[in-house]
C-alpha cells in the first residue's frame, strides 16, 4: 500500500524531460562508407570526411571512433580503436557551412593483425544540450583489410580473415571496376587481398598513402641499386667524354 | 686533304653527338630512378576508396517527450507518428536506436516487469522488410548500452514516422524523476 502511495502521491512524476520542444538537428557527412585495403604494420591511411552543418545556427560536433552497430558480411568489429586518431575530435561549424575531419589510421610496426577484415564506425554527434532526450548520430563506416603477412600467426577459429592469395603481390580484380566497393567486397570475399581496382566508374580514390618500407616484404632494394646505377652512369659519361676528347 | 679534313670533322661531330646523347640518356636514367621509387612507394600500398556522393544525413523533428505522471504496471506512449525522421541521404541507409539507461536521484533499472524497472519501446513506419513492423506496434525494445535496428535499408527520400512507449515498473519505491537519452544512428545500409 505504501509503495502504491509513494508512486501515486509523488505523482510518480516520471517527467522524463521538461517539456516538448521542437528543435531540428540537421547535419550530414560524406562519404558514408570508406574501404581501406592492404593496411600493414607501419602503414598509415588518411580518410578525410566532410561534415555538413545544415542547421541555421553554428553547431559544435563531437567526433569519435567506435565499434559498429552492425558489420559488412565477412567483417568483424575493428578491435584496435587506439590506432585511430581523429583531427579534430570537436569542431564548431557555422550555419550552412562544412568542415573536413581527418581520420588517421596508423597500424603499429609491431602489430599482429594480418589478413583481417574489420569494420569501425566514425561517429558524429552534436554536442549535448541539457534536457534533450532525442539525439541524432551519423556514422561513417570504415571497412579495413589488412595485408597477409608471411610470418603471421594462424587465425583463431571464428575470426574473419582474408584467404591468402596465391600470388600476394599481383592484382586480381575479380570484381568489375564499375562495381561499388561494398558490393564487390560482399560478393567475393578474399578478392580484395592486394591492390584492388581503385579507380573506376562509381569509385574515387581519396587518399593513397604508403607507409614506411619494410624489410622482407618483397620490395625491390632501390636505395642500394639507385646509387650504383648513378655511379655507373657517371663513369660512363666520363669515359665517353675522355674518349671523344682523345679522338679529337 | 680537304676531304680528309672534312672527314675528320664529321667523325668528330658524330663522336660528340654520340657522347652527348649517351650522357643525356644516362642523366635521365639517374634522375628518373629516385622519382620512380617515391611514386611506387606511395601508390601501390594502402588504398583508400569511397563511393562518391554517398552523403548520409538525417534529422528528427522532436527532441523531447514528457511522459508525465505514470501509474505502476502501465504503458504510456507518445502517440502514433509522434516524430518524423527526415532522411536527406543520397544512399540507402539503416537507422538503429538505443539509449543510455535511466538516470535520476535514485535511478530505475532498465528492463521490464520488475520493481523500479522500466524500459522504452519504439516502432517506425517505413515500409521495409526488416526493422520495426509498423506504426503503433512498439515492437522494438530500445536497448540500453547497445542498439537495435529500427529501419533497415531506408530508401532515399523515405522519411519514416516513429513513436515511443514507456513500459512502467510493476511497482515503485520512490517517485524521483527519471531521464534517458535516446539516440538515433544513421549509417549506410548493407
Amino acid at each position: 500500500m505504501r509503495r502504491i502511495l509513494v508512486g501515486l502521491i509523488a505523482g510518480v512524476v516520471v517527467s522524463l524531460l521538461l517539456s516538448p520542444v521542437v528543435a531540428l538537428a540537421k547535419f550530414g557527412i560524406e562519404p558514408g562508407k570508406v574501404t581501406i585495403e592492404n593496411l600493414y604494420p607501419g602503414a598509415e591511411a588518411d580518410v578525410p570526411i566532410t561534415l555538413y552543418n545544415q542547421n541555421d545556427h553554428a553547431t559544435t560536433f563531437l567526433v569519435r571512433a567506435r565499434s559498429p552497430d552492425y558489420t559488412e558480411n565477412g567483417y568483424e568489429p575493428f578491435p584496435h580503436l587506439d590506432w585511430i586518431t581523429i583531427k579534430p575530435e570537436q569542431v564548431t561549424i557555422d550555419a550552412q557551412e562544412n568542415a573536413e575531419v581527418m581520420v588517421v589510421i596508423i597500424m603499429p610496426e609491431d602489430a599482429v593483425y594480418s589478413g583481417k577484415k574489420a569494420e569501425v564506425w566514425i561517429s558524429f554527434t552534436e554536442e549535448g544540450k541539457p534536457g534533450e532526450m532525442i539525439q541524432v548520430e551519423i556514422a561513417a563506416r570504415l571497412l579495413i583489410s589488412t595485408r597477409v603477412e608471411e610470418e603471421s600467426e594462424p587465425a583463431e577459429p571464428g575470426e574473419s580473415t582474408i584467404e591468402p592469395a596465391e600470388e600476394p603481390e599481383t592484382v586480381e580484380p575479380e570484381a568489375e571496376p564499375a562495381q561499388p566497393p561494398e558490393e564487390a567486397d560482399l560478393a567475393k570475399p578474399g578478392a580484395v587481398t592486394v591492390q584492388p581496382a581503385v579507380e573506376g566508374d562509381g569509385q574515387v580514390g581519396i587518399t593513397a598513402e604508403g607507409g614506411k618500407s619494410e624489410e622482407g616484404t618483397g620490395q625491390f632494394p632501390w636505395l642500394v641499386v639507385g646509387p650504383v646505377l648513378g655511379l655507373m652512369a657517371i663513369v660512363g659519361i666520363v669515359f665517353f667524354l675522355r674518349r671523344a676528347r682523345q679522338r679529337a | 686533304m680537304t676531304e680528309r679534313k672534312f672527314g675528320l670533322i664529321n667523325r668528330k661531330e658524330t663522336e660528340m653527338k654520340r657522347t652527348i646523347i649517351v650522357a643525356i640518356v644516362m642523366s635521365l636514367l639517374l634522375a628518373m630512378f629516385p622519382v620512380g621509387l617515391a611514386l611506387a612507394a606511395t601508390s601501390a600500398d594502402v588504398t583508400v576508396t569511397a563511393t562518391p556522393g554517398s552523403f548520409v544525413g538525417i534529422s528528427c523533428d522532436q527532441t523531447i517527450y514528457d511522459f508525465g505522471s505514470i501509474s505502476a504496471n502501465s504503458t504510456t506512449n507518445t502517440g502514433t507518428g509522434w516524430a518524423t525522421i527526415t532522411n536527406s541521404s543520397s544512399v540507402v541507409i539503416d537507422i538503429t536506436i538505443g539509449c543510455n539507461g535511466w538516470s535520476g536521484t535514485t535511478a530505475w533499472a532498465y528492463g521490464a516487469s520488475a520493481n523500479d524497472t522500466a524500459q522504452l519501446q519504439a516502432s517506425a513506419t517505413f515500409g521495409g522488410a526488416t526493422g520495426s513492423t509498423g506504426a503503433g506496434n512498439y515492437d522494438k525494445v530500445i536497448p540500453s548500452g547497445s542498439t537495435t535496428l529500427l529501419c533497415d535499408d531506408l530508401a532515399i527520400g523515405n522519411n519514416p514516422a516513429w513513436e515511443m512507449q514507456l513500459q512502467a515498473p510493476t511497482s515503485f519505491t520512490h517517485g524521483y524523476t527519471q531521464t534517458t537519452t535516446v539516440t538515433l544512428t544513421a549509417a549506410t545500409g548493407g
